[in-house]
């Protein structure tokens, strides 16, 4: 019995060790953010909100943040609205060529950023939407459409086929059956594809580094400030752009966290 | 019988290579309760979502009042179903599925209000108006989606095998309530099952299918009395069902060479001596003595094994070469003694309580 | 699902000209989206690395100049395999590390903590990843905690930075948590019954897990592992701020094709030849995951 106990407890220390590696990034951040010495590392200056307040002064970070908000709304609603209907046709219908289908609306996450991003500037550079947040948002939609079809096409897995059928056979056209049952029954995935694909495209780099030109988002403009010197400011940016990420997960996983963890009751079979 | 409501003329249904159903051919009258009876894919089902346009016929005609309604989309339609799992929209309340058909019909938001609560309280679930569906119990469901179903007053309601998700003792009770309510509709009502007895119970005329195609249609009686084949014979049970060979044929009757020995039955079919056919002998209609009387037809066999279905008794026969006797007895004779496994009787039916069939 | 609702699903689609419209306007939009801003500009890269640059333009022609020049740079090979064999070693390490977590995670926990640490998981994936790297570059900065920590026992500074070490801490900051995840995943689904199986015949449990659960998740696991691969071999970040760029990998040599000298054919020869390599090192993997189960009915 002893060696079992054993290494329970040496699996339970091992697990908390990579999950600390994991988080310690974060979390060292957000310490030494409030931390009144330049240089973020021991011992301990005190507390301060110096850096906070140096970085609502800068403009430069003002105007990044702003065009990711911009980015970011259009991009989950974009993305959101595509992967809804992706997702249902998905469900709904089978045709010729639908792996062809799939393939396109599932690849993009598996490609790296860097040639996304790339593939993006020559494209748009040619076509003269560089430079613009359009452009930005182009490519984001790109990216963050497979998640929200993911995410509706979770939930619909869960619809009783009869219920579209019961609907028609009620009086609702197939519109307004999309209207009246498809959309309600989806809710919850829906808001959650919003939040997440939100989240996406607010932490994005790559492909705005290429894309942006002078409409900076906030991580090119972070990632310039992270080239140049070490600023303790890159504490503060940062433990901003955590909170804001990690807000907008949360609720997209409480959405969904429900139906996952239906599901995950019901499958144990 | 009432005006021809809805007519189906030569229904075929191909799913693929597959036909689901073939050559399905019967009217419908105005106000008739109507059973599709059949063992699992025999295309009852199928053909209730022809009727509603779930699916479109691929040969033949469905004609309502005398319309074509094959192209009619479901929602053109006004056949609402009451489904086998209810299908009730699990994010609304009981009262706004109930509102669905009418806000599908632009009642307004006051008139659908009434209208549901109307019918809730007629269904007798009024309380259960503001619920989410997934608190509620089978039975509730089950008056929920009909009341949806029955709240946009239609002409015609379908009903695919709607009680065969409930308890033995609710679905009894509910049989009850789906007459009463036809009674009082006076609307036409479609109803599929696999269960001989809800159709028997319920219904002024069953059609029997099996196999995509229709055996037979009759009322509840004709059938059980007169099966037009052994697959009929079989399904709706009840039935001794012995292959024998003719051995003499008269103008009405035929003695036929059977396990049980030669027995006279009703010529219903055109055989000749040396073909082959098979006798039909209701499991009711046998007596059974203690000695032979020398009238009708008579077999000598032990009691094998006793079933207790209620107020009769279904006793097993079994003769020396082992050939089975089904015989439904009263069970009242089973408490004086009478029946009793082991004991030998003589099983006695006149000869015209046993009809021919096709072999 | 019963047989009909299959049925009705096939019957929707074929039926000829009825109703397209309705799917049409579902489905397309998305379709068109992607064909536009993903499949479009992907041949417009293949293209372009045919493409040549006169007088600081971009211009439309058919060279092989570009392809030529990369291919047989010194610079490039070195590049290509620096990031290659970082990447592999990201993908061992990644599984390697995250398996004993994902087995607890898989086997050993309730399922309410599960959903906990799991949500967890999930998290940092959607956080800024430049702010995490530049934490880590901080923290194995020369005046970082680790050194400072060090210097209290008289060590040190250990120059822990623009390594390939570092960079590989990196590469694994960015995969981990996908890799714990998948690994998690494919666990959980293994036949509980298999490895109960083995333990009644007398199998110890470190060998129940080499002999029975690692083969039965190896589709899952090897998945987990190619992500893992991908994800390195693609990373811009980590090479830059921790690797200090020094070798370069195939990403930093992208960008500066384009922050420099705007050259975008031979950038675009860069990520052609690393999405090839993608190409190959996935269907290699994923032949390898799903393939063998012939075999191995020994």
């Amino acid at each position: 019995m002893k060696p079992r106990v054993r290494t329970g407890w040496l699996l339970f220390g091992y697990t908390v060790i990579v999950f600390a590696f994991i988080f310690a990034p974060m979390v060292t951040i957000a310490v030494f953010s409030f931390n009144a010495d330049r240089f973020p590392s021991l011992p301990w200056a005190g507390f301060s909100l110096t850096w906070y307040q140096a970085v609502f002064a800068d403009p430069t970070i003002a105007r990044g943040l702003a065009n990711s908000l911009i980015v970011a709304g259009a991009t989950a609603v974009i993305s959101t609205l595509l992967g809804l209907g992706a997702a249902y046709v998905d469900y709904r219908y089978r045709f010729f060529g639908k792996a062809v289908y799939t393939a396109l609306m599932t690849l993009p996450p598996t490609i790296p950023v860097v040639i996304l991003g790339l593939a993006m500037l020559t494209f748009e550079g040619r076509i003269g939407m560089t430079g613009t947040l359009s452009g930005i948002v182009a490519g984001h939609v790109v990216l963050c459409m497979p998640f929200a079809l993911a995410l509706v096409r979770l939930r619909l897995a869960d619809l009783d086929p009869n219920l579209e059928a019961a609907s028609w056979n009620l009086g609702a056209t197939r519109w307004t059956t999309m209207r009246d049952v498809i959309i309600p029954f989806c809710f919850p995935a829906i808001v959650a594809a919003l939040f997440l694909t939100a989240a996406i495209s607010f932490d994005e780099y790559m492909i705005a580094w290429f894309v942006s030109g002078l409409n900076e988002t906030l991580p090119v403009r972070l990632l310039a400030m992270l080239q140049g010197q070490v600023s303790p400011r890159i504490n503060a940016v940062g433990t901003m752009v955590f909170a804001v990420s990690i807000a907008l997960v949360v609720v997209a996983q409480l959405l969904i966290g429900r139906r996952l963890r239906l599901r995950a009751a019901g499958g144990e079979r | 019988m009432a005006p021809v409501m809805l007519e189906l003329d030569c229904l075929e249904k191909r799913f693929g290579k597959s036909i689901a159903v073939a050559d399905v051919s019967f009217s419908i009258g105005k106000g008739e309760f109507i059973a599709l009876m059949g063992p699992s894919g025999c295309g009852k089902t199928t053909t209730l979502r022809m009727i509603a346009g779930l699916d479109k016929p691929t040969g033949g005609e469905i004609r309502l009042w005398g319309r074509r309604l094959n192209e009619d989309e479901p929602w053109e339609r006004e056949a609402p179903l009451v489904w086998q799992n209810y299908a009730l929209f699990p994010f609304l309340s009981v009262r706004r599925n109930v509102e669905f058909g009418l806000k599908q019909r632009s009642v307004s938001a006051a008139a659908r209000k009434k209208k549901a609560d109307e019918w809730l309280a007629r269904l007798g679930i009024a309380e259960l108006a503001e619920r989410p569906v997934d608190q509620l119990s089978g039975g509730q469901r089950q008056r929920v989606a009909l009341a949806r179903a029955l709240v946009i007053e239609p002409e015609m309601l379908l009903l695919d095998e709607p009680l065969s998700a409930l308890d033995p003792h609710l679905r009894v009770r509910m049989q009850a309530e789906l007459v009463r309510l036809h009674r009082q509709l006076k609307i036409t009502f479609v109803y599929v099952t696999h269960h001989q007895s809800e159709a028997f119970a319920m219904a002024d005329r069953v059609v029997i299918m099996n196999d995509g195609r229709v055996q037979q249609i009759g009322t509840p009686q004709e059938i059980f009395r007169r099966p037009v084949n052994r697959q009929v014979a079989e399904f709706i049970g009840g039935n001794n069902i012995l292959p024998g060979t003719i051995v003499e044929a008269k103008e009405d009757i035929v003695k036929v060479r059977t396990a049980f020995g030669e027995v006279w039955a009703v010529r219903t079919l055109a055989v000749k001596p040396g073909e082959q056919a098979l006798v039909i002998v209701a499991a009711d209609r046998i007596e059974l003595d203690n000695s032979p009387t020398g009238q009708g037809n008579e077999v000598t066999a032990r009691v094998a094994t006793l079933e207790f279905v209620g107020a009769t008794v279904t006793v097993f026969l079994e003769t020396d070469d082992g050939s089975e006797l089904q015989v439904q007895r009263p069970l009242h004779e089973m408490e004086g003694g009478k029946l009793q496994v082991g004991r030998s009787f003589v099983a006695r039916w006149p000869a015209e309580h046993g009809f021919l069939l096709a072999a | 699902m019963p047989a009909w609702a299959i049925a009705m699903k096939r019957e929707t689609a074929a039926r000829p000209g009825a109703n397209l419209l309705f799917p049409l306007s579902l489905g397309g939009p998305p379709f068109v989206w992607q064909l536009l801003f993903f499949v479009v500009p992907f041949g417009f890269l293949i293209a372009v690395t045919f493409w040549s640059v006169r007088n600081f333009r971009l211009t439309p022609d058919f060279i092989t100049a570009n392809w030529v020049h990369i291919v047989s740079a010194g610079f490039f090979r070195a590049a290509y395999g620096y990031t290659f064999v970082l990447a592999a070693v990201t993908a061992a390490f990644a599984s390697l590390i995250a398996f004993p977590a994902a087995y607890a995670l898989a086997f050993k926990i309730t399922p309410s903590t599960r959903r906990i640490l799991i949500f967890l998981l999930v998290v940092p994936f959607f956080t800024s990843y430049p702010v995490r790297i530049y934490s880590w570059q901080v923290i194995f900065s020369p005046f970082g905690v680790i050194n400072k920590m060090l210097s209290l026992f008289s060590i040190g500074p250990i120059t822990m930075l623009n390594t390939p070490w570092v960079t590989v801490v990196g590469y694994l900051t960015l995969a981990l948590p996908l890799v714990i995840l998948l690994q998690t995943f494919s666990l959980g689904n293994v036949d509980r019954t298999l490895p109960e199986a083995a333990k009644n015949l007398g199998c110890g449990p470190l060998r129940t897990v080499l002999t029975v659960i690692v083969p039965s998740a190896r589709a899952g696991l090897i998945l987990a592992a190619a992500f893992a691969f991908v994800l390195a071999f693609g990373d811009y970040i980590s090479p830059l701020l921790l690797g200090g760029s020094k070798p370069p990998t195939l990403s930093i040599l992208l960008a500066d094709q384009v922050k420099s000298g705007n050259h975008w054919p031979r950038a675009a020869v860069i990520a052609v030849m690393m999405v090839l390599t993608l190409m190959v090192v996935l269907g290699v993997m994923l032949a390898f995951a799903y393939g063998q189960k012939g075999r191995r009915r020994a």
